[in-house]
């Protein structure tokens, strides 16, 4: 663990995020572990551990938010392929709407914060 | 299922997520290592994982095993989890073993003539839990302590040879000197001479116990101390063996054992460089006084 990740407030918003980023990647189709971790990682700053990921699905196939089939495939081991339910697209509906408006409130504090900045000296 | 591929790094890195796992649900930790399991099955099957180098990155990037369980812990998981590598940190609250011998050896340790007395009042001025005016009552209250007055009463009664005198009221002098003697210094005789006894005998007990509660107090009110597992205390042998030959080791082995003490003082390094000077003095003076105290016997005996 990095040292002051604790207090880092980021890695507390992250982790609370991302289970709604993996629905997200999940409502056009449907993938398998290593891919999706693939995939977030594309997104830069997302995800720190690629290994927390593997909980966060579990919670999410928990709470009824995902399902899971084995599929085999081609070139290797069988696959788990993790698809989102219709309470995982509602409770995403939800959470966009929400992110939006947090989203837009927190950006207007900063970025005012930022304007006195460059303009106050 | 089954992993397809075996290697030593991957061996090693999913055992030690199946150790801090243990705290997860059973069925959750099923999940969890099985998931990591696939993901890694999967790059070495992609080809991603092909030699060392990649494989040791693939480890990297899914984290350290204690973090992926930290994350996948929830309220009610198992025994409390601590984060890893962060050792145990305990508060004791400040003792105070320097005070208590001090007071200790004032008191009982004044039976061994001047020498456990002196080594108290070395104490008792080394320590930093009393005031200057407490450290001046301890020592004058009384010197020699409770046990000088045994010694000298059993010194006494052998040799006391004088009898009373009763002062003269003509002559202008009070009666207060109820002592009157003769041959070898002490006697107990008379109302002044029992009150003093009983003074001497008491008062360093009152003392004792005065001096003990405020050092606990003021030590109570220090900041506690922190103790990390596998750290040596503050009084360690040496210490103690030093306190020991000073203090009673004069009585077995006279001038060596005092030399031996001093010896362990000077190579402890818990006293400060005066603290050692003092005790030097002072056990310099105290390792002839057992000796003196023989030959004073010897002496009264004949």
């Amino acid at each position: 663990m990095e040292p002051g990740e604790a207090q880092n407030p980021l890695t507390q918003l992250r982790r609370g995020v991302l289970e709604y980023c993996v629905l997200a990647l999940l409502t056009e189709e449907e993938l398998y572990g290593f891919d999706l971790v693939k995939r977030l990682g594309e997104s830069e700053g997302l995800v720190t551990s690629e290994g927390t990921i593997y909980p966060l699905l579990s919670r999410l196939r928990r709470v009824g938010w995902v399902t899971t089939t084995w599929r085999e495939s081609e070139s290797g081991p069988p696959r788990r392929y993790y698809a989102i339910t219709r309470a995982g697209r509602h409770a995403l509906a939800g959470f966009t709407s929400e992110w939006m408006r947090f989203r837009d409130s927190v950006d207007g504090l900063l970025t005012r914060g930022e304007d006195h900045g460059a303009h106050g000296v | 299922m089954e992993r397809t591929v075996s290697d030593p790094l991957v061996d090693d890195y999913l055992r030690r997520l199946d150790a801090a796992a243990a705290v997860l649900a059973p069925d959750r930790r099923e999940d969890l290592l099985s998931g990591i399991r696939e993901h890694i099955d999967e790059a070495i099957a992609s080809g991603e994982a092909g030699d060392e180098a990649s494989l040791r990155a693939l480890l990297d990037r899914l984290g350290e095993p204690d973090e992926i369980v930290a994350s996948a812990a929830e309220p009610g998981d198992g025994p409390s989890w601590a984060p890893p590598n962060v050792p145990q940190v305990f508060y004791r609250r400040p003792g105070i073993g320097l005070e208590l011998a001090a007071v200790l050896l004032l008191t009982l340790g004044s039976l061994l003539f001047v020498v456990g007395w002196l080594a108290g009042i070395v104490m008792v001025w080394s320590s930093r839990r009393w005031t200057l005016l407490e450290k001046l009552v301890a020592t004058l209250v009384f010197p020699g302590g409770p046990g000088l007055v045994l010694w000298l009463s059993v010194l006494a009664v052998s040799t006391t040879t004088c009898t009373s005198t009763t002062p003269s009221p003509a002559n202008g002098f009070s009666a207060d000197t109820a002592e009157t003697c003769t041959t070898s210094g002490f006697s107990v005789q008379g109302p002044w001479g029992a009150i003093l006894v009983v003074a001497w005998l008491l008062l360093p007990l009152v003392v004792a116990g005065v001096l003990l509660h405020r050092a606990r107090r003021r030590a109570d009110a220090e900041a506690p101390i922190p103790v990390y597992p596998g750290t040596r205390s503050r009084w360690g042998g040496l210490e103690i063996a030093a306190v020991l030959l000073l203090s009673v080791g004069g009585f077995v082995v006279p001038i060596i054992a005092p030399m031996a003490g001093l010896f362990c003082a000077w190579m402890s390094d818990q006293w400060t460089r005066s603290e050692k000077w003092v005790a030097t003095a002072i056990a310099s003076l105290g390792a002839v006084a057992p000796l003196v105290a023989f030959l004073a016997l010897a002496a009264a005996r004949s």
